[in-house]
């Protein structure tokens, strides 16, 4: 589906050499599977600055409060951490030698880093950065150079090189060899799909919030989840719970059930539950149509299940959220003047499909913008493309975009900083 | 690390629900919206005709319908109105004069079904 699936089909990255097109593919399927943060909008930000030509003057402002970091110049680059000045006379005859590319870009790359270290970045709340090693967009090489083998672990090396001086934020806490560092998901929302975690008891954060919106009776709350994801903590309404597996036997002291991940572990543990003594009320499918079983919208028919008590087992089923919705509206009319035909249309939000399609729907509505950026510079109306530079612009906007990709995560609020005039602060430690 | 919920791209887009088809080509999200309707009203399909199309659409959060209602008597439009109002669990959002009805932004977080464009 995306244009860079395949990266044969797509004769606008014709002028990428192979390695650097597979990058490009690697790099948008990973786009597919992580959610936009906001440092990545704040590294478009100087890219997109500079195309109206505006960035260089912003910057040398910027740059004024930031003196006292050492500032690695374009040329200098090269050489890795000369002291300044020392070898400044070599270093204007060296100049020439860089191709005329190389240097746009390296200038690029300054601009990106003079970015980094501007009170106006560092005055954003960022969010930790947990990169695989075997997704290392940035070894692309300065020079162009190919090296498709062992670039992950070099890339690491390199990259960690060249930002010593600037800031050690931007080292990725992933070095190379170590092992695929978790996600870092909220844990509230853990759900079945995509954490195959399936908690039967108050499912999600939003279940949870409502039973104190409400100010439900209960004394105790027991959360039962796979093996997986037991053992985990949550804090709620000033306790700390603890997630416990969910087997046969865990339902002997509760009183209600909140099923709601989905139908198999519904027909499974359901009736054990029921036998149990606990009050099943089930979000799945799974018994809506059994015989027996109440199927209960509580402003629409209580009364079916009447009789019921909690602690005393039974199963009550939950319907279908369209027909919820639906009902809730047109039962009051359907008992004034009775319904004898129902024709409807439904426009069904991701909310419907759970946690999971809505990060799918972020990550799909972030990729299609990424996507027209891309699309942007590879259009030609890219300027600096026409002066060989449109495939080092490409490759500097991979750079600026791979950084900050993290998964979907609050950002903790603001840091809060002193007065404007302070200078930059260190970039390490921030978080 | 993804895993794709829908067959199709949703952002910007939408289609068909994307629950399995049944023998009869309606989908089953369709088909519960028919089933549990009879059986919450507990009447039979010969006196209650359902039918409904699910789509899923580029929305974050809250379903919106739109329902087409034949009664067996009369019911005027101010009745329905004033029945709604009362109705438990129904916002009602039906400013004609200013084109201002239930969006899903009114209803997500909400438990209320907000309702409009009554005719």
């Amino acid at each position: 589906m995306s244009p860079f699936a395949s990266p044969s089909a797509t004769p606008a990255l014709n002028f990428l050499r192979a390695g650097e097109r597979r990058r490009l593919v690697e790099f948008c399927s990973d786009i597919s599977g992580r959610s936009p943060s906001l440092r990545q909008n704040a590294l478009l930000a100087p890219l997109l600055l500079r195309r109206r030509g505006e960035a260089r003057g912003a910057l040398r402002q910027q740059q004024a409060h930031v003196r006292q970091v050492p500032l690695i110049r374009p040329a200098r680059c090269e050489e890795g951490r000369r002291p300044l000045g020392r070898h400044r006379r070599r270093d204007r005859r060296r100049r020439p030698r860089v191709p005329p590319g190389k240097e746009d870009f390296e200038s690029r790359f300054f601009v990106l880093r003079s970015f980094f270290s501007s009170p106006s970045f560092a005055s954003l709340p960022l969010i930790p950065i947990r990169r695989a090693p075997s997704r290392n967009y940035l070894s692309t090489r300065r020079g162009g150079r190919e090296r498709e083998e062992n670039e992950a672990a070099e890339g690491d090396k390199d990259r960690t090189r060249k930002t010593e001086g600037q800031s050690s934020r931007l080292r990725p806490p992933a070095s190379s060899g170590s092992p695929l560092p978790p996600p870092n998901l909220d844990l509230f929302f853990l759900n079945p799909a995509t954490s195959s975690c399936p908690l039967t008891k108050t499912k999600t954060k939003t279940k949870k919030q409502v039973l104190k919106e409400r100010d439900f009776p209960y004394s105790k709350m027991k959360l039962l989840a796979s093996a997986r994801s037991a053992g985990r903590t949550y804090d709620w309404d000033g306790a700390t719970i603890t997630v416990e597996e969910l087997t046969e036997n865990s339902f002997g002291d509760v009183d209600i059930a909140l099923f709601s991940a989905g139908g198999s572990i519904s027909k499974k543990f359901a009736p054990l539950a029921s036998a149990a003594g606990a009050t099943v009320v089930d979000n799945s499918s799974a018994f809506r149509m059994t015989e027996g079983v109440p199927l209960v919208i509580p402003e629409i028919n209580p009364e079916a299940m009447k009789g019921m008590k909690a602690g005393k087992g039974g199963i009550v089923a939950n319907p279908n959220c369209s027909t919820i919705i639906a009902l809730v509206a047109v039962t009051p009319l359907h008992k004034a003047a009775t319904v004898k035909r129902m024709v409807v249309s439904t426009y069904q939000a991701a909310s419907g499909a759970g946690q999971a399609a809505m990060g799918e729907l972020e990550r799909e509505r972030e990729r299609e913008r990424i996507l027209r950026v891309l699309e942007f510079f590879l259009s030609g109306r890219d300027s600096t493309r026409r002066k060989q530079g449109g495939k080092l612009t490409l490759l500097f906007l991979l750079l600026s975009l791979s950084l900050p990709l993290s998964p979907h995560v609050t950002p903790p609020p603001p840091p809060k900083t002193s007065s404007s005039s302070r200078p930059a602060r260190p970039l390490k430690g921030r978080r | 690390m993804t895993k794709n919920i829908f067959p199709f791209q949703y952002a910007f887009n939408l289609f068909s629900h994307n629950s399995p088809m049944t023998g009869n080509g309606y989908n089953e999200e369709e088909m519960k919206m028919v089933k549990e309707t009879q059986k919450i009203w507990g009447v039979s399909g010969d006196d209650l005709a359902v039918t409904a199309t699910c789509i899923r659409v580029p929305v974050m959060r809250a379903h919106a319908e739109s329902i087409n209602l034949e009664f067996a008597s009369e019911l005027s439009e101010e009745e329905a109105v004033e029945i709604l109002k009362k109705a438990a669990g129904v916002s009602l959002i039906n400013d004609r004069a200013n084109n201002r009805f239930p969006t899903p932004l009114d209803a997500s977080n909400n438990d209320d079904v907000f309702v409009g464009r009554i005719r």
